[in-house]
């Protein structure tokens, strides 16, 4: 009899440790590599924190991309912070990587966002990497076969997107490939909309070109294909975040699928992104689901949108309080060559929620 | 009640806040170079670079400051480019058209490194192309686009001014040659001429008539050799009516008397034949013999600048 509830309580541990696994996005904690980390060795590899075998592994066989792994790392971090700043969910939890609060960790809509952006921004670090040349592996991006329109030619160096999607997807998604780890469910959640980062980032391929004309004229002009910038990216995957789709695991023919849970008539669509469990609305602090609450969050009493204090308090109300500001005025050219500024003080008024 | 506590809590604040504020208004200028943090642009590649400007990169490395920011402020983003296109614009820069020509067409090409971009005035680009505009559309070249005034800002205290284009004038004003009747006396200054010339003719010149501000040539039937063809077809040659842009007032003393033969440069463009170039034909002139002669074999650069025409006399 006692000997039952032991085991009872081992099993629960165990299920909570293999449920709330989720290494895809622990990479993210390449972030903090120290600089005198040269990353020139491969025994190097297993100093970083947050990797699976898997990408240790890959760590060894393809050294020179893991200066710009951790570039990439460093940049989804800001740009989920940028992305969320005006919002009560504002990505601050991702600073935490590898060890996330439950916001992250299960399957939320936040987390989808997350898995989508790392995939974005590994695909787009690594593929502008090639363009400036940072990459000894790879070069410019392949020529187009389209013609490049009127008066237009090809030239230039295109962003190497096919290669960043190769080898971002091989780094990102090695988490989500290893057997016995997660459950089905979160694994497929997870490739899903790791996936979807990537269709985005596919999208923002645009043609860009400049005037190579004589004098600056626009008689010839050069063009290549080039990415759109990481935070135009991220705008659009917040999109998808705000319209995600709420899915279950659900057996069609012989495998399980996933399928939205309201309107189980159709598949989930390619450029959607999923998840299996609801958020909170992160207004109070509540470690068991990861909200870290909106008190003390400073807010936009003119605005109307997500950082409104109406929206981002909650409705507890707001704080007014007067904060000096320093700043750079007067500022005037000197030919020939500086800038002088005065300093001028002014007082602001701010607002935090209550 | 808690609201007017508040409100006046606030107002008394704002007013500390002021009354504090106050002397600090009357510190001392601090001073503001090259940060070594971006401060925009792309969020991988390289950002905003502060390099020496080289010595091959003659339009600038005279211009008064050593180093410049790159991309520079006409999204060029390598020195590579930024030497290909600013080798268009020497010839300009040797004509003197504006004292501020360089001063302006640097503060693009070769922006200095401070912690951000500072442009040119709106003034100072007004000014250079009042000066230069004349001269460029002489040789068939409209302002650029990448130039066009509008897009600089307005006067103001973070912006590069017209710096030399206030000095008073050293000279009484003369009335300038045309650009087009400026001579080139070696061979070589003959054959850079040729190079950035469409078409070469040796021709007689029936007469000249006024057209608005241009004057045209009107030639000859008789007496004519395609020296070098370019974009002409024999049909062209039959009536040959070349335009000088902006020549109607100003002198030529080669056409003063239009008996004999004219070594005539130009450039087609839009369907228009514009003069570059004119010199009376002289059999006993070696250097213009030489340069005929070996016109196709000099070694005309890649670029070849938009417009050549004779340096200033010193």
């Amino acid at each position: 009899m006692r000997a039952r509830p032991q085991v009872c309580e081992a099993l629960l541990f165990a299920l909570a440790l293999h449920t709330g696994v989720c290494y895809g996005i622990k990479w993210l904690a390449l972030s903090k590599t120290p600089a005198a980390l040269a990353l020139n060795q491969t025994q190097h590899c297993k100093q970083l924190e947050g990797l699976v075998s898997a990408q240790v592994q890959l760590c060894r066989s393809n050294l020179e991309l893991m200066r710009t792994i951790v570039h990439a790392a460093r940049e989804a971090m800001k740009a989920c912070r940028r992305a969320f700043a005006d919002m009560r969910w504002n990505c601050s939890s991702i600073e935490l990587a590898p060890n996330y609060l439950l916001d992250l960790e299960r399957g939320t809509r936040e987390s989808a966002f997350v898995y989508a952006l790392s995939a974005a921004t590994i695909s787009h670090t690594i593929a502008r990497a090639c363009t400036s040349g940072d990459l000894p592996g790879c070069s410019c991006g392949p020529v187009p076969g389209e013609p490049p329109g009127p008066g237009n030619r090809w030239g230039g160096c295109a962003d190497n997107l096919s290669y960043g999607l190769l080898m971002g997807a091989k780094f990102s998604d090695a988490p989500m490939k290893v057997k016995k780890t997660g459950s089905q469910a979160n694994k497929l959640m997870r490739l899903h909309n790791s996936e979807v980062g990537r269709q985005a980032l596919r999208a923002s391929l645009e043609t860009k070109c400049k005037c190579h004309g004589v004098s600056g004229s626009c008689s010839i002009r050069t063009c290549w294909k080039g990415l759109q910038e990481l935070r135009d990216v991220a705008a659009d995957l917040k999109t998808r975040y705000l319209s995600a789709t709420k899915v279950v695991h659900r057996p069609m023919g012989t495998r399980k699928h996933l399928v939205p849970k309201d309107l189980d008539i159709r598949p989930v669509k390619d450029s959607e992104l999923v998840y299996l469990q609801s958020s909170p609305d992160f207004c109070m602090k509540n470690e068991k689901v990861g909200s870290h609450g909106t008190q003390d969050r400073q807010c936009n009493k003119t605005s109307n949108g997500s950082d409104s204090c109406d929206l981002m308090c909650c409705g507890r109300g707001y704080n007014p309080y007067t904060d000096r500001v320093v700043e750079r005025c007067h500022c005037k050219y000197h030919w020939c060559c500086y800038v002088t500024c005065r300093r001028c003080e002014r007082t602001v008024e701010r607002y935090v929620c209550k | 009640m808690r609201v007017a506590g508040g409100a006046r809590t606030a107002a008394l604040a704002l007013l500390l806040g002021a009354l504090h504020g106050a002397p600090a208004r009357g510190q001392e200028y601090d001073y503001y170079g090259w940060q070594t943090e971006p401060l925009h642009g792309r969020s991988y590649s390289k950002p905003p670079q502060c390099l020496d400007i080289p010595a091959d990169l003659p339009l600038c490395h005279t211009v008064g400051y050593k180093r410049m920011r790159l991309p520079n402020l006409l999204e060029h983003e390598s020195l590579a480019e930024v030497k290909q296109q600013a080798s268009s614009w020497l010839p300009l820069l040797a004509k003197r058209c504006h004292s501020d020509t360089q001063v302006f067409l640097c503060s693009l090409f070769a922006p200095v490194c401070l912690d951000r971009p500072i442009y040119p005035c709106r003034s100072l680009c007004e000014a250079v192309r009042a000066g230069c505009a004349p001269l460029m559309e002489a040789y068939g070249f409209p302002w650029p686009e990448m130039l066009h005034c509008h897009k600089f800002p307005l006067d103001n205290d973070l912006c590069i001014a017209v710096q030399f284009g206030h000095l008073p004038a050293t000279a009484p004003p003369v009335t300038k040659i045309c650009a087009q009747c400026e001579i080139e006396h070696s061979a070589d200054g003959l054959m850079e001429q040729m190079c950035s010339s469409d078409f070469v003719v040796k021709m007689r010149i029936k007469e000249i008539k006024i057209d608005n501000g241009d004057r045209k040539l009107i030639g000859a039937q008789k007496k004519k050799k395609l020296l070098k063809a370019g974009p002409l077809k024999r049909k062209d040659t039959k009536k040959l009516v070349l335009h000088m842009k902006n020549g109607a007032s100003c002198p030529c003393p080669q056409l003063d008397n239009l008996t004999g033969s004219f070594l005539v440069m130009g450039r087609k463009v839009e369907g228009q034949l514009l003069l570059t170039a004119v010199y009376r034909w002289d059999k006993k002139n070696k250097e213009m013999k030489f340069a005929v002669k070996f016109m196709f074999s000099y070694p005309c650069s890649l670029y070849y600048p938009f417009f050549y025409g004779a340096a200033e006399p010193h």
